[in-house]
């Protein structure tokens, strides 16, 4: 996504399993359920899940107003439009105004804002959500099921996930005003995970009906948040102002769930593409919030008085992936040899420099999440030059050049190439650095022909179907039927309990396959200004619950 | 001259032309997807295909290349891509700070660069004229980038007396606006304040050699009326030309100063599309720029012809 941009050069999550490959998932899906039904039924309907109490807010030292000023990494593309795009500093955006049937809480897991009750069918081919009553969008209109259809049907047509969904789906109902019903041909489990995300957001029906696969315009958005969308000049600003008619759910804040109240008159996105102008603009007052801040610039930022800086913990994590379709890396015994060539700290090291945000684990997903496992450990961080060799040998490796796109336009990816490049050449291997702007790595990385590893990050917060390359078609072109059956067995079960074993599988076939060398995860670094209180540090933030002091 | 001005005027239309056939060119050459940079990297192949038949990137070239001229000729320069908006009120929209910037970044120039070049060339040889020109050679040489990284750092980081980066328009005020215009201004005058100090330096030091000057002087004239009467009014036509580059390469959009203080004007627009592949927004800003220069030339070569009657009659 773009941090615009951006940005970032990391691979938001997962979107993109071709229609094909669902074609094929789906059917497995179908596999699976009747395996489901054969083992006995599925887990009871569930009322809405409790929710916990954070504990963290300090409601008498908060007060109303003021204008609080943060400064982000790019201009969003399609502004807030996050169904449009998959670029991450537009869901951030879209999150403060727009909200979906569900959220994410602290640790990452669903739970309802415009739900108040639902129930999941037994054989897990069935949701119904009753909506809360008295929420009005911002142009007064009261939410109704209509609604949330129209809108989700936005978002099935386009959305990876929501195709993921749609494909699946068999009918969705709207027997009166406040029920949806979703009903699928296959046992869905994943549902809630895919609808806490920020893309799953719910517009007017008339609005969403109008845009379609349009990008939303200025006049369109349209939401039910705490924060409504006021004024936008590209390159400048998105304002939003407080939505005073907002009405707030009752249970406690826990990361985005919970109850929401803006306390701030009016919040403004302005778009700082330079990050040393962001960390000068905190230090000087300038911004109330900086996100994605250099982190040569950590010291410097601690010790200025008015500033608290903010570790962003989990957030992204690095690798460099092969192109499985075609060339030296079709080979699998070419692929551990990379993996036996590098050591993964020193890469992030030699990547990222300051130890404080880096983490050396080898899980696709950050041990901070549900969804961690430690399953083929024994593969990650391995580092063994005799080993490398001997698996070059056996793989039949004459010399060939080995094309890797790298970047300068950030500066981790050039230097964890420059650094790997030395070390799979100290192995045997001869290695080529082709250096071009990320738009023209993205580009070519989608062309097989003209590339052997290109390297980028993934957010290790998001549920692990959702990463990109569990789709055939996506750069690297990973395809694995042993994933793929692994991956169908999760997007279908709907008990978590159950889901666990599945992710300890998944990651197995990873480091089996090894579509690509995770090397570490990498921490953001935030800052906020002093006089602010009650923020809580997720990766996609929210300015809610948040004032001035 | 009207005939002049005309002939000038229609000498245009080919450079236009020219200029509009590169960029569109040139731009196609790059890799890149538009359609990948808004959807995002990890957008579907089928998104990114049906958005590019969407926007009219999948028809051919030729097409697209006579798409775009017609829509030109027609005045209008099309829709940006990414920002979803027609390329015109793009434009529009960054006018103001971009002409703001020049306007400030000229006037530091100006009153630094003509009055430092002039004591320079009257005092020539002096430790004057060596600590200026020793000044003026530094300030050439310094990067804007890190004249103006430096500017922030102390006025804004650490005496607190401008704002770091930002823009605000003037209808919110004229001290507000100018407080958020004052460094990048300087920023940008005090590297061209050099070069013109040069300049006019040069100029004046040919001039106050000439014989009419040596007669103004003789016949009692006090030295200030010779500098600035007689040689500098001379010496005035290259000073003008390097004036005229100044300013129509301010108003072409300093794009560094733009991009460090985040002023939201033509450069940062030019070079935030072209990271974004927006087509249309990098054709139409590049033309718009094209246009600038040329009708700036075109501008001061008449200003010569009033500036001196020989080349009138020529």
């Amino acid at each position: 996504m773009s941090d615009q941009n951006q940005q970032h050069p990391v691979e938001p999550p997962e979107e993109s399993l071709t229609r094909r490959d669902f074609i094929k998932l789906g059917a497995s899906a179908s596999v699976s359920a009747l395996l489901l039904a054969a083992c006995g039924p599925a887990p009871a309907a569930s009322p809405a899940a409790p929710t916990q109490v954070s504990g963290s807010i300090k409601q008498p030292t908060l007060k109303k107003g003021g204008v609080f000023k943060i400064a982000i990494i790019g201009e969003p593309p399609a502004i807030a439009d996050a169904m449009f795009t998959t670029a991450t500093v537009t869901s951030n955006v879209a999150m403060q105004f727009l909200e979906g049937l569900f959220t994410r809480d602290a640790k990452f897991a669903p739970k309802p804002v415009l739900v108040d009750q639902y129930t999941i069918a037994p054989d897990g081919k069935s949701y119904e959500f009753k909506l809360r009553k008295g929420i009005k969008f911002h142009n007064g209109k009261p939410l109704d099921s209509a609604d949330v259809a129209a809108s989700l049907e936005r978002w099935g047509m386009l959305t990876g996930r929501g195709q993921t969904i749609f494909k699946r789906l068999d009918t969705i109902e709207t027997p009166d005003a406040q029920t949806v019903k979703i009903n699928f041909k296959d046992p869905t489990g994943i549902l809630l995970d895919y609808l806490a995300l920020p893309e799953a957001f719910i517009l007017p029906a008339e609005i969403a009906k109008a845009a379609g696969k349009d990008a939303l315009k200025k006049d369109q958005f349209v939401g039910t948040g705490p924060f409504k969308f006021t004024e936008y000049i590209a390159d400048r600003y998105i304002r939003m102002t407080r939505n005073d008619a907002y009405a707030p759910r009752d249970d406690s804040p826990d990361g985005a769930s919970g109850k929401r109240e803006a306390y701030f008159d009016e919040i403004q996105f302005i778009p700082v593409p330079d990050s040393s102008v962001r960390a000068n603009g905190m230090i000087s007052g300038e911004y109330h919030y900086g996100d994605s801040l250099p982190p040569d610039q950590y010291d410097v930022l601690k010790s200025s008085p008015g500033v608290v800086t903010i570790t962003v913990k989990p957030y992204y994590w690095y690798c460099p992936h092969f192109n499985k379709k075609k060339g030296l890396f079709t080979n699998v015994k070419m692929r551990h040899a990379v993996a036996a060539a590098i050591n993964a700290e020193e890469a992030m090291i030699a990547g990222f420099g300051n130890k404080d945000f880096i983490r050396v684990d080898g899980g696709i997903n950050a041990p901070e999440t549900t969804w961690y496992s430690k399953a083929g450990f024994e593969s990650f961080n391995k580092p063994d030059l005799n080993r490398a060799k001997q698996l070059l040998q056996e793989a039949g490796y004459k010399g060939e050049t080995i094309r890797w796109l790298a970047t300068k336009e950030y500066d981790y990816n050039y230097k964890m190439a420059e650094y790997s490049k030395q070390k799979m050449e100290a192995a045997g291997m001869k290695v080529e650095l082709i250096v071009s702007d990320w738009a023209t790595l993205v580009k070519n990385r989608a062309n097989p022909d003209v590339y052997e590893i290109f390297l980028t990050g993934h957010a290790s917060y998001v549920h692990p179907a959702t990463h990109p390359f569990m789709a055939d078609s996506w750069p690297g072109f990973w395809s694995s039927p042993a994933r793929d059956a692994v991956l169908n067995k999760i997007i279908a079960e709907p008990d978590p309990a159950k889901q666990k074993p599945l992710y300890d599988e998944l990651q197995a076939v990873v480091y089996q396959e090894m579509p690509f060398v995770k090397c570490g995860d990498n921490f953001l670094l935030r800052a906020i200004r002093k006089d602010i209180v009650n923020y809580q540090n997720i990766p996609d933030y929210y300015f809610w619950n948040v004032g001035f002091a | 001259m009207l005939r002049y001005t005309l002939r000038r005027l229609l000498l245009t239309i080919p450079v236009m032309l020219l200029v509009a056939t590169a960029v569109f060119l040139l731009l196609r050459i790059v890799p890149g997807d538009p359609a990948g940079v808004i959807l995002g990297s990890d957008a579907t192949e089928e998104r990114r295909l049906e958005l590019r038949r969407q926007l009219g990137l999948e028809d051919p070239l030729p097409l697209q290349y006579v798409n775009w001229l017609s829509r030109i000729a027609r005045g209008d320069l099309g829709q940006s891509i990414f920002l979803n908006q027609p390329v015109t009120s793009a434009l529009l929209e960054r006018v103001q700070p971009t002409l703001l910037l020049t306007l400030l970044a000229s006037f530091v120039s100006i009153a630094i660069g003509l009055p430092t070049g002039i004591i320079a060339a009257r005092w020539r040889g002096s430790w004057l004229d060596i600590a200026l020109m020793g000044v003026a050679i530094m300030g050439a040489s310094i990067p804007t980038f890190w004249m103006g990284l430096n500017l922030i750092l102390i006025f804004a980081v650490f005496l607190g007396w401008f704002p770091v980066a930002g823009y605000e328009p003037l209808e919110k005020g004229l001290w507000e606006s100018l407080r958020y215009m004052i460094l990048p201004a300087f920023t940008l005058g005090l590297a061209s304040s050099a070069l013109l100090a040069r300049i006019t330096r040069s100029m004046m030091l040919d001039v106050l050699g000439q014989d009419y000057v040596r007669t103004a002087r003789a016949k009692g004239l006090a030295e200030r009326w010779v500098v600035l009467r007689h040689a500098l009014k001379n010496a005035f036509i290259p000073i003008l030309t390097t004036i005229g580059i100044i300013i129509a390469s301010l108003l072409g959009g300093a794009v560094i100063t733009e991009q460090i203080f985040n002023l939201p004007g033509i450069g940062r627009l030019l070079i935030l599309a072209i990271g974004r592949r927006d087509f249309p927004v990098v054709q139409g800003t590049v033309l718009v720029i094209a246009a600038v220069y040329v009708l700036i030339n075109l501008l001061i070569d008449l200003l010569y012809s009033f500036l001196d009657p020989r080349i009138r009659h020529a």
